[in-house]
């Protein structure tokens, strides 16, 4: 009966990871996944196009999939975008949460959230216009006003997605036709030039006609934020990729080109993509999207390995299955718990809690070798990595002392900082390139990763800390062995807390002054770092000199949790003499909520003995 | 006499010290919203006492305007931190494996102290502006100021007699040994307002036509302070030859103007100080690369040539973001750049106490690394008995 539970458990888990490999997700005779995979460079990075659909629906809609009669993936939503604008236009992609804003274009709040393109059209100018008055500083701008921006951004990113494959909207009923006129436009300018010179008449019909499409192109290249097309390179420089519309007319190396040898071949194909789309032709689609990539591989030696694993990675979702696995896990040792320390049920969250943590890993190293970079470089990455080392630490700790605490906390911290993660990639893509000051892999991969340990650690003390007073305070379950035990881990995992993070803070300064010249400023960040150290170091100093007891370091180390959030997130929203505490930042609410929460732990951690449901005092 | 030793070895002292400084870093960071992190510096972690005010931006600050939190300022949460440190190792000391960790650590933050205090007295930050193409031999103070009067007159070589600042805050008449003229400084503001009218107290070059009066100072690393003076240049017999206004404006008129005195020329200009090099900096050509299809920075680098007279030097080197060039005691950051990447803004940086913070860091990585594997593998050894 038990192996069978065992075995059930971790099957599910299994299955659970298994289903990330579903094999045909689109219903379609389009070869979406061989589109979705084709390479493009935007925001200074190759990517499949696939992570450019995700990365924006995620920031025009708020999610990887859009609701439009069923449901459709980004990059279904995103083919409709650009290849059938009108009927995308439709679809209801962009989401507005913000009352005022929703009474800008004329609607109520609780109706709904989520509105098309066609909707939205009429008040671009007002938008536009309330745009222009908001503050530069984003920090100095109150919700409404960062509504409007984050509404106006989405409709840019939107309007300008739509140049990417051709400029638009297209002339002429199909795109190769638009190009056609072009060209034969052009041969007739050439000819004109070769008999009369430069001395055409303004009033020439041949003269209007070209002008109109090189402004036309000119115009769609200044929307444009995608590079679709390669040329030609014997090394791996990417900035030789261009925007469809330069090739067609944005220097005159571009329309020297037409005329002598012939339209670019992958923009011409991508121009067929567009007409064998609309015209309802899988057929000539999925052959156009293979010559593509021929052609690519021809002109460009890029690693295309990388692109398919970014896309098989979104597929993956690797940290979605893990946050799932967490809290199976979780609520298996609650479980087990409940039933006087079932020790399968342990056994099984154990389980579960390892293949969480694969697939964890799994995530993490195709991260580190799809971006050339160690683990953390922006605030998403470094989320998902306090949840790894947490979960790490929760295994270790598990193994020593079996008792499904170790475990508990680990997938606690695993799941909560897996959800922040989710949130922080909202905002972007979340493997952009790095700014200039970051450019450095040395201090990437030493400084950040210690100062994260840091705060795992920190953070698995505190959860501990606040299991301690839920056994205690809520439960029998608590006697004077496991409360001895539980301050001994808690001891074990601040000592470690208190290494990184010092260690870490240490390793920043000496970045800084290699960097700028001072090995200590002073500003929010690094004081934060030092609010950890300083606090983790009063644990100890304070158990050292028996100044608290066993429920003191419980409640110290649930105010880690407040230290080490504050630090994470709260000296993000400062500004400096700028006289705003970012109250108006979105994580604010709910850093807030979250201190005050840790508050109500340690209120119920101090309350007197006698209130406690569990005695485990001498 | 052993209660003082018991209170300043006591470990609630301490626990209590920490806490303290663990308010001021807290408070301090809120605080420099409102006064940046240079005022934040000054008034919590640079003094001996410190009250942080509950802001209007915070809720119920109609009713909580009223609180104000008082703290030992940074120099004496550090003193006694200093003081309580080394009394209790001195009385605690055990020579023992068990404790070697926690010495080591101690004796690093002993030294951390101690080197952020030799920082604090000798540091000395400066800024360098180039244009490509163009050499400097100059550094600039971010901070200092200093009125200058510099006798052109030779074509090989100027004079210059340079007067800080801290010497014209008040009033004051006087003539510098090496000028032939005396100088009378009014009207100092740190932080400059400037009007426009008929009955300006300035007869010569740009004040003509304007006013100054005094602004507040602002402590924010963004904006600067523009300091003024009302400079008015008497011969030996008192007869005055004008009345300058002096401002370490960035309109280049202010560094431009001059006077004749005994046929000699003269210009007065109030400006960052300076410090003149033994050596020459010409920059090359800056670069700035940006992400293609970004306005996201990818790298800054400054391609310079050092010429040094001395030492017969003449070469070329790169300075870039994380690598910065040492040279002659000083050290040159790339830090900024300017005018359409043209000009690029180096920080230097000359710091005696530099190696103190890795001395002292690694001895107490080396520490707390030690004591906790000797703590581990004690629990672990007891676990398995």
């Amino acid at each position: 009966m038990k192996k069978n539970f065992l075995a059930l458990i971790i099957l599910t888990g299994i299955l659970i990871v298994l289903s990330g490999f579903r094999a045909k997700i689109y219903q379609s005779d389009y070869a979406i996944d061989r589109f979705a995979q084709l390479p493009v460079l935007e925001g200074g990075r190759l990517k499949p196009i696939d992570s450019l659909a995700r990365n924006s629906l995620l920031l025009i809609h708020g999610k990887q999939t859009i609701r439009e009669e069923n449901k459709k993936q980004a990059i279904e939503w995103f083919m409709d975008l650009v290849f059938y604008p009108e009927k995308a236009a439709t679809y209801p992609s962009f989401r507005i949460d913000n009352d005022q804003v929703l009474g800008l274009i004329g609607k109520k709040q609780d109706k709904q959230k989520y509105f098309s393109f066609n909707t939205l059209e009429p008040y671009i100018n007002q938008i536009q216009r309330q745009y222009r008055s908001v503050p530069e500083e984003p920090l100095l701008r109150n919700s409404y006003q960062q509504a409007v921006v984050k509404l106006h951004n989405s409709l840019m990113l939107y309007m300008r997605l739509q140049h990417t494959f051709r400029p638009f909207p297209q002339l002429f009923e199909t795109v190769e036709a638009e190009y056609n006129h072009y060209v034969l436009s052009i041969n007739e300018m050439w000819e004109k030039v070769q008999k009369q010179g430069f001395n055409i008449s303004t009033e020439d019909y041949a003269w209007n006609a070209f002008n109109e499409f090189l402004d036309y192109y000119e115009a769609s290249e200044d929307w444009a934020i995608v590079y679709p097309v390669p040329l030609a390179s014997q090394t791996r420089k990417d900035n030789l990729w261009f925007k469809v519309a330069t090739l067609l007319a944005g220097d005159s190396h571009a329309i020297e080109k037409i005329k002598t040898e012939q339209m670019d071949p992958i923009v011409l194909a991508y121009a067929q993509l567009v007409d064998a789309y609309r015209a309802e032709e899988p057929a000539i689609f999925n052959q156009k999207v293979n010559l593509i990539e021929q052609k690519i591989k021809q002109r460009q030696p890029i690693h295309f390995e990388k692109i398919r694993l970014e896309y098989h990675f979104n597929i993956f979702q690797p940290f979605y299955r893990a946050l799932i696995l967490f809290f199976l896990a979780f609520i298996l040792i609650f479980i087990g718990w409940l039933f006087s320390n079932n020790k399968t049920c342990l056994q099984a969250a154990f389980w579960l809690s390892l293949i969480a943590f694969a697939l964890h890993t799994i995530g993490l190293i195709i991260r580190i070798y799809i971006q050339e970079r160690p683990p953390v470089t922006n605030l998403y990455s470094s989320a998902v990595f306090v949840g790894w080392v947490a979960v790490l630490m929760g295994i270790l700790i598990e193994r020593i002392y079996k008792n499904g605490m170790g475990n508990a906390v680990g997938a606690a911290v695993g799941f909560v900082s897996l959800i922040i993660a989710h949130h922080l990639s909202l905002g972007g893509d979340t493997m952009e390139m790095l700014v200039a000051v970051l450019d450095t892999n040395f201090w990437l991969a030493t400084h950040v990763p210690t100062i994260t340990i840091g705060y795992a650690a920190t953070f698995l003390s505190g959860f501990l800390g606040m299991l301690f007073v839920i056994r205690g305070f809520f439960t029998k379950s608590l006697n004077l062995q496991t409360a001895k035990t539980m301050s001994g881990m808690v001891y074990g995992i601040v000592c470690f807390a208190l290494f990184f993070s010092f260690t870490g803070t240490v390793l920043g300064g000496i970045w800084a002054d290699q960097s700028w010249g001072r090995f200590w400023g002073w500003d929010p960040k690094e004081n934060g770092a030092l609010l950890i150290v300083l606090w983790n170091a009063i644990i100890l100093h304070s158990r050292w000199g028996r100044l608290v007891g066993i429920r003191g370091i419980m409640n110290m180390a649930i105010f880690g949790n407040i230290v080490t959030a504050w630090s994470w997130f709260g000296t993000n929203m400062l500004g400096e003499g700028l006289h705003s505490y970012g109250f108006t930042d979105q994580g604010f609410i709910a850093l807030l909520l979250f201190c005050l929460s840790q508050l109500l732990f340690i209120l119920f951690g101090s309350l007197p003995e006698r209130y406690w449901r569990s005695k485990f005092t001498l | 006499m052993t209660y003082l030793l018991h209170f300043f070895s006591s470990i609630r002292l301490t626990v209590t010290l920490l806490c303290f400084s663990m308010m001021l870093v807290f408070f301090g960071t809120l605080d420099q919203v409102h006064i940046g992190i240079r005022g934040a510096q000054k008034v919590y972690f640079e003094s001996y006492f410190a009250v942080w005010r509950y802001p209007e931006q915070f809720w119920l600050s109609d009713y909580l305007g009223w609180l104000h939190i008082p703290m030992p300022g940074g120099y004496l949460v550090g003193g006694f931190l200093f003081i309580n440190l080394l009394v209790a190792q001195t009385r605690y000391f055990k020579r023992s494996w068990a404790k070697a960790g926690i010495a080591l650590i101690h004796g690093g933050i002993v030294l951390l102290l101690v080197g952020h205090f030799i920082t604090h007295l000798f540091q000395q930050e400066y800024q360098m502006r180039i244009n490509e193409g163009e050499k400097s031999h100059f550094l600039e103070s971010y901070y200092d100021k200093e009125l200058v009067v510099i006798d052109e007159t030779d074509q090989e070589k100027d004079l210059v007699v340079s007067i800080p600042i801290k010497r014209i805050k008040k009033p004051i008449t006087f003539q510098p040994a090496a000028l032939p003229f005396q100088l009378k400084i009014t009207h100092f503001f740190f932080n400059t307002q400037f009007r426009f009218t008929s009955e300006s107290p300035f007869n010569q070059g740009v004040g003509i036509g304007t006013l100054t009066l005094p602004a507040r100072e602002n402590t924010r690393s963004d904006i600067r302070n523009i300091t003024s003076a009302k400079v008015e240049i008497l011969t030996k017999d008192n007869v005055s030859l004008g009345c300058w206004l002096v401002a370490d404006f960035p309109d280049p008129q202010f560094a431009q103007q001059r006077f004749m005195y005994q046929q000699r020329s003269f210009r007065l200009v109030l400006r960052a100080k300076r410090l003149y090099l033994p050596f020459s900096i010409e920059l090359i050509d800056f670069s700035h690369d940006k992400y293609p299809g970004t306005e996201k920075a990818r790298n800054f680098s400054s391609k310079i040539r050092i010429h040094n007279p001395a030492t017969k030097e003449d070469r070329e080197t790169l300075i870039y973001m994380n690598h910065p060039l040492r040279y002659q005691g000083k050290t040159f950051y790339q830090a900024h750049f300017d005018n359409n990447d043209t000009t690029s803004i180096f920080q230097v940086v000359r710091n005696p106490g530099r190696l103190f913070p890795y001395i002292s860091c690694a001895l107490i990585c080396i520490g707390l690394a030690f004591q906790f594997i000797y703590r581990l593998v004690w629990f672990v050894n007891s676990r398995r008995s």
